[in-house]
């Protein structure tokens, strides 16, 4: 036998017929008030408002299914980064050889380092080496330096590359190609003017905003000039997506930007910004007035 | 088209359908949070991580899914992550209910929502689910993992207690 509460459970789903539930009152006459309350009550809910679903919102659904889509689109590619790292190990390979070959003449000239096989390594044994053509037995060695100097203008070659390709991917209109790019720029020591205004340019106006927070995270790892720090606390003045604000504040709280204060006091009394955002605001305030 | 159909394609690779999808549901699911307490730029921020968690879990779409229930059971574990990050702002919920009452046609609608507000989760849960998001009981169950005669009672009981919570405002 149904208790009261799955019979009136059931009439609500529409599973009970009339002559269950005039059966059930008829054994159990005390519980039809109640039933009839709740009943009502049920009915007197007000009824599903379905909220519009803003422009923004829909955009960044777009841009996301876009990003997935050429995600899985199956294609023959080669990693930019595994290319570098090819091309860096070529470079050391031949600088092995080159220096492992060499006889030794009457005065020896010791690289004490050894050579790496990244990049970034061949870069300082070559600025190491530098330091040493300052002294007399590089000074006897022409031939080193010469191939040093080689290897210094390759690696600015590749680098320079890597900015171009860089720069290129960040127009292309698939965002998940655009945070290919970004996620590239991560492997560079510095950016070019170029590459920072290209940075900047997605952290302001990309239409994703994963990408948007993506740049801001490249942004945020290179050595910022008081302009461009200037130019995050505009970006953060024009800003109205949340996740970007709370970033953003988050950056230049990090930065210990001063100059974000009056911008900071504006989020704090504009009630249309959400209330842990103010709240961030505030902490940034406090924290940069100390 | 059915829900189900357009998910199957999804998880075969035909992501042009996920659009499909999103289009059909992008209101009820925002709706979802909103009526969870949740406030607008975070329910439309949760709204779209649903839809980012369906493409990204497409392949665990069974052919035996229906996709409704599969769709709030995610709706609901963002919901739940969320409350879990953000518990402090939640703390005094019932005492910061945001000023809507033009959105409802009269003074009694309003109160009985300020009500379902203020009503413990669990009975809330099962109502929003039942009422607005026009779920079965074994749908609702398989959602939150607990029987349906479990639903049942916090359906019955969920009402009564939103009875009295109601007379009290009166």
């Amino acid at each position: 036998m149904k208790n009261v509460e799955e019979i009136f459970a059931d009439y609500l789903e529409g599973k009970l017929s009339e002559k269950e539930l005039l059966s059930f009152f008829s054994e159990n006459p005390e519980a039809q008030q109640e039933f009839e309350e709740l009943k009502q009550l049920f009915n007197e809910l007000p009824e599903a408002v379905q909220p519009e679903v803003s422009g923004e919102a829909n955009d960044h659904f777009y841009a996301f299914l876009e990003g997935e889509k050429s995600k899985a689109t199956p294609r023959f590619r080669v990693s930019f980064g595994e290319i570098l790292r090819y091309a860096a190990m070529i470079l050391a390979v031949a600088g092995a050889y080159y220096f492992g070959s060499r006889k030794p003449e009457k005065e020896i000239v010791t690289i004490e380092k050894p050579i790496y096989i990244t990049l970034r390594d061949t870069v300082r044994v070559k600025e190491e080496a530098e330091g040493h053509g300052q002294g007399k037995a590089a000074r006897k060695q022409p031939a080193v330096m010469e191939e040093l100097a080689n290897i210094r203008k390759e690696v600015g070659e590749i680098n320079e590359v890597q900015h171009k390709m860089i720069l290129a991917m960040l127009r292309q209109e698939s965002a998940a190609s655009r945070l290919e790019a970004i996620n590239y720029s991560y492997n560079l020591d510095a950016a070019d003017g170029a590459l920072m205004d290209a940075l900047f340019q997605t952290l302001e106006k990309d239409p994703s905003v994963n990408v948007r927070l993506a740049a801001l995270d490249a942004v945020g790892r290179f050595e910022l000039s008081p302009a461009m720090r200037e130019n995050l606390v505009l970006t953060l003045a024009e800003q109205r997506d949340p996740s970007l604000q709370m970033a953003l504040i988050t950056k230049l709280i990090e930065l210990r930007e001063v100059k974000a204060l009056p911008v900071f006091a504006g989020i704090i009394n504009n009630p249309d910004v959400s209330e842990n955002i103010r709240d961030r605001a505030e902490f940034g305030i406090k924290v940069l007035n100390m | 088209m059915t829900d189900e159909q357009a998910m199957m394609a999804v998880a075969g690779g035909d992501l042009d359908k996920a659009a499909v999808l999103y289009e059909r549901y992008k209101r009820p699911v925002l709706g979802y949070f909103c009526r969870s307490s949740v406030n607008r730029d975070s329910s439309e921020d949760l709204m779209q991580q649903v839809f980012y968690r369906i493409i990204h879990y497409r392949k665990s779409f069974a052919e035996n899914y229906v996709f409704r229930p599969w769709l709030f059971r995610i709706a609901r574990n963002v919901l739940q992550d969320f409350l879990q990050k953000n518990r402090y702002m939640f703390s005094g919920l019932d005492t910061e209910i945001e000023d809507e009452s033009s959105a409802y046609d009269g003074e009694q609608e309003y109160q009985l929502k300020r009500a379902l507000e203020k009503l413990p989760p669990e009975y809330k849960e099962v109502i929003l689910l039942s009422r607005y998001e026009e779920l079965k009981y074994d749908e609702i169950a398989e959602i939150l993992q607990i029987s349906v005669s479990l639903v049942k009672v916090r359906v019955h009981r969920g009402l009564k207690i939103l009875r009295e919570i109601y007379f009290q405002m009166e």
